[in-house]
């Protein structure tokens, strides 16, 4: 087994690590296009395959995005009163 | 927002005052009445009648303990009585006209749930079972819903985070579900509902708040609300909270004894206490503003036990508020309040613990607390008595013990006055001691008697499984409690004596899922097991007849580590359920609040293979969740700081940092971002590169 073929079969795995996490269902559709990345970036004779399959992913994946949600509402600042004991 | 509509209820105030002096006026005279006998009986039980100082220790001792426990007779009683005539014609909830407290309108409040280290899958399954009851009444726009961490560690307080998100998306909760965590712990709860009134309490009237283990009923919420907004004099409404969802064996006796015993003595201690009830910390509605104006708490001033932080803030806010001229009531006819049980011996003790130090601290405030009303320095003096009553009997025991062995190992004395023409006999009376332990035993067990009566006569018995399972759940929690007993009395006087030496104690968060192992009660109970051994022994020893009168104290002591270990099991609590034994209401009806609880579990789990930490750099979403929620940390030498950790992280994995190491990267925005894309492009046979390698 070539370094190469082993590199593609890592980012690979690594490409569908990610769209799996980022909630995407990996479906054959999905597998073809993670394949596209992969030879593309392949085709493109990066030193760092890895490096060069993520920074495409944008590109070929829509990543669903949480909405951005409120953690507190906007501060109405107030005091505590301390009396006696 | 409603605006409120005060029907203020001037007549019924002065009314109450009245009443409850006569009430209270009713009790004392009842219990010192009832403690002078019983002293006096007691004398005659001893040889020298009260004629030496260790006898006149023991009296005094007896007096002390037995007016306590007369207390919680007579409130037994008082519950009892007005339970069976139609209730307390003077409570809250009585004088409302039930039409028009649920046509009142409703007002602003926050629902707050204050956590530290808790199972977050579990309090925030709480949560979401309140915001689902809430919802159904159709009230949720009145309502916003903060949890306010405390937590410490990154791994927990990140999964609170991803939790809250889930459950905020899973609940369509946005703009009405919060999460704050505190960046700095001060004043332990207090503080930290504190730091919410900052910066949020102008913008509610009415604040709920409630414990990691509470769970409240959405219609029960809501009258509350209408109760305050009915009643401006009032500042806190307190819930009698239920105990429910109980698993193990410890867990269902106390839901269970607390289901059935509980509401005669909430309608006793509601009846006494009236418009000037305690605070319970939890299970309560609270106005807003005069708690904010008024409920500051500053530190204790003087030394030791009494220097620093006030613990147990509950009480004290209950009597700041009575000080400020607002009422506090106790309302035992709200329905559906809840809190659950320690699973444990060992949880319970450990809270124990803390409450003793928290309650004892009230003993400077009983003293030196300015314009307090006397109810509520009454109430001090009840929590005081929680825990002061342990090292109290065990003085007792050890007396009775100097005592019993005084007439063996030293001569008799025949004149113990000074002056005593003739001689006395001195002999123990062993009859009247036996007439005197059952009349202390009535005053414990009557009022379990009356509960008991009282929910058969109500026909609710078919609610604790029937009249047969009713009688051996009752004769199984006594058993229990008589098996506890002496075990929470070396504990809790074990806390006193910490307490009063201002001993470190450890503010953690409870395990309410945990069993007990063997090994571990074998060891922690080994110093009681040992010294009820000895004791027995020394009392076979002077006295076989002592020996006898010994056994019941003794013999729990002995046994703890089985106690501790079976009571732990939740199998066996599961099993006495099948067999519908230790039932509640909740569990033969049905509950709407319970079914939610358990069958509709948040949608948040944690990972199995990564920690919080780990995935919160891992996951895309997770990232982008906690990174927004993060803030750009600034200052040049956090910056160079973080850079390291973020690149040591990077190299070495999450394991190579600290806690307050991983704290730090976790609060700060862009090393959330940059660790998410570095981890991603990481060598395969890097650290993360084969952890996600894995996944």
């Amino acid at each position: 087994m070539s370094v190469a073929t082993c590199q593609s079969e890592q980012a690979l795995h690594r490409i569908i690590s990610y769209l799996d996490m980022a909630g995407i269902v990996i479906t054959p559709l999905i597998e073809k296009r993670a394949l596209g990345l992969i030879t593309e970036a392949l085709d493109a004779h990066s030193d760092d395959l890895l490096r060069a399959c993520m920074a495409r992913m944008p590109a070929f994946f829509e990543l669903p995005e949480r909405p951005l949600l409120c953690k507190a509402p906007p501060i109405r600042r107030g005091s505590l009163g301390y009396g006696d004991y | 927002m409603s605006t409120p509509q005060p029907a203020p209820l001037q007549a019924s105030v002065h009314n109450w005052r009245a009443t409850g002096f006569r009430r209270r006026l009713l009790l004392l005279s009842a219990v010192l009445l009832q403690t002078a006998a019983a002293t006096y009986f007691m004398l005659s039980v001893l040889p020298y009648n009260g004629g030496t100082w260790v006898e006149i220790g023991m009296a005094s001792v007896f007096a002390i303990l037995f007016s306590w426990i007369s207390v919680g007779f007579w409130i037994g009683v008082f519950g009892f009585v007005l339970r069976r005539t139609g209730g307390d014609r003077q409570s809250l909830m009585r004088q409302q006209n039930p039409k028009a407290l649920a046509a009142t309108a409703m007002a602003r409040t926050a629902i707050i749930m204050p956590i530290y280290n808790e199972q977050v899958e579990d309090c925030l399954g709480r949560l979401k079972a309140v915001y689902l009851s809430v919802q159904r009444t159709g009230h949720i726009e009145f309502f916003d819903f903060y949890i306010l961490s405390d937590t410490r560690d990154p791994d927990i307080w990140l999964n609170e985070q991803a939790a809250w998100a889930s459950l905020t998306t899973e609940l369509e909760a946005q703009g009405r579900l919060y999460y704050r965590r505190r960046p700095l712990n001060q004043n332990y709860k207090s503080g930290n509902v504190g730091d919410f009134l900052r910066r949020w309490g102008r913008d509610y009237p009415y604040m709920v708040v409630l414990d990691a283990d509470s769970l409240m009923g959405g219609k029960t919420l809501v009258q509350m609300v209408q109760l305050m907004q009915r009643h401006p004099q009032v500042g806190i409404v307190q819930s009698s909270p239920s105990l429910l969802n109980g698993q193990s064996v410890f867990a269902r006796i106390q839901q269970f004894s607390n289901q059935l015993y509980g509401p005669l003595f909430t309608t006793g201690l509601a009846a006494i206490q009236m418009g000037e009830a305690a605070f319970w910390g939890h299970n309560a509605i609270l106005r807003t503003e005069p708690f904010m104006r008024h409920c500051g708490l500053r530190k204790l001033p003087s030394w030791g036990l009494f220097r620093g932080p006030i613990l147990s803030h509950d009480f004290v806010e209950a009597a700041y508020m009575g000080r400020a001229g607002h009422e506090v009531w106790l309302e035992p006819e709200l329905q559906h309040s809840y809190e659950e049980s320690p699973p444990t011996l060992v949880e319970e003790l450990t809270r124990d613990k803390r409450w003793a130090k928290g309650n004892l601290q009230h003993l400077w405030l009983l003293v030196r607390g300015r314009r307090l009303r006397l109810a509520h320095r009454m109430a001090f003096l009840n929590g005081i008595m929680s825990y002061a009553a342990s090292p109290l009997w065990l003085a007792f025991l050890v007396l009775a013990t100097i005592a019993a062995a005084s007439m063996v190992i030293w001569p008799i004395d025949y004149f113990p006055e000074a002056h005593q023409l003739h001689p006395v006999w001195p002999e123990w009376q062993p009859l009247r001691a036996l007439v005197l332990i059952l009349v202390t035993f009535s005053l414990l067990f009557i009022p379990k008697f009356l509960a008991v009566f009282d929910t058969i006569a109500a026909g609710r018995s078919r609610h604790f499984g029937g009249g047969l399972r009713l009688f051996l759940s009752v004769l199984l929690e006594m058993i229990v409690s008589a098996l506890l007993a002496p075990i929470r009395m070396l504990s809790h006087t074990r806390f006193v004596l910490e307490s009063l030496f201002n001993l470190k104690l450890k503010w953690a968060g409870q395990n309410r899922s945990g069993e007990s192992r063997w090994g571990e009660a074998i060891l922690n109970q080994a110093f009681g097991s040992v010294l009820a051994l000895s004791w027995i022994g020394f009392a076979y020893w002077i006295d076989p007849m002592f020996f006898l009168w010994s056994l019941p104290v003794a013999v729990p002591l002995i046994f703890a580590a089985p106690v501790f270990v079976l009571l732990s099991r939740t199998q066996a609590g599961q099993r006495l359920k099948r067999w519908g034994l230790l039932r509640i209401p909740e569990e033969t009806g049905g509950s709407q609040l319970l079914d939610d609880l358990n069958g509709n579990p948040i949608q948040h789990c944690p990972h199995l293979d990564l920690s919080a930490f780990q995935l919160a750099l891992v996951d895309p979403r997770l990232n982008a969740v906690h990174a927004a929620l993060a803030r750009q940390l600034g200052g040049a030498i956090r910056k160079t700081r973080l850079q390291t950790l973020r690149e040591q992280c990077l190299r070495h994995g999450a394991e190579s940092l600290s806690s307050g190491e991983r704290n730090l990267l976790a609060s700060d925005q862009v090393s959330l971002t940059w660790l998410h894309e570095q981890i991603w492009l990481a060598p395969p046979d890097s650290v993360w590169g084969q952890l996600l390698s894995k996944l």
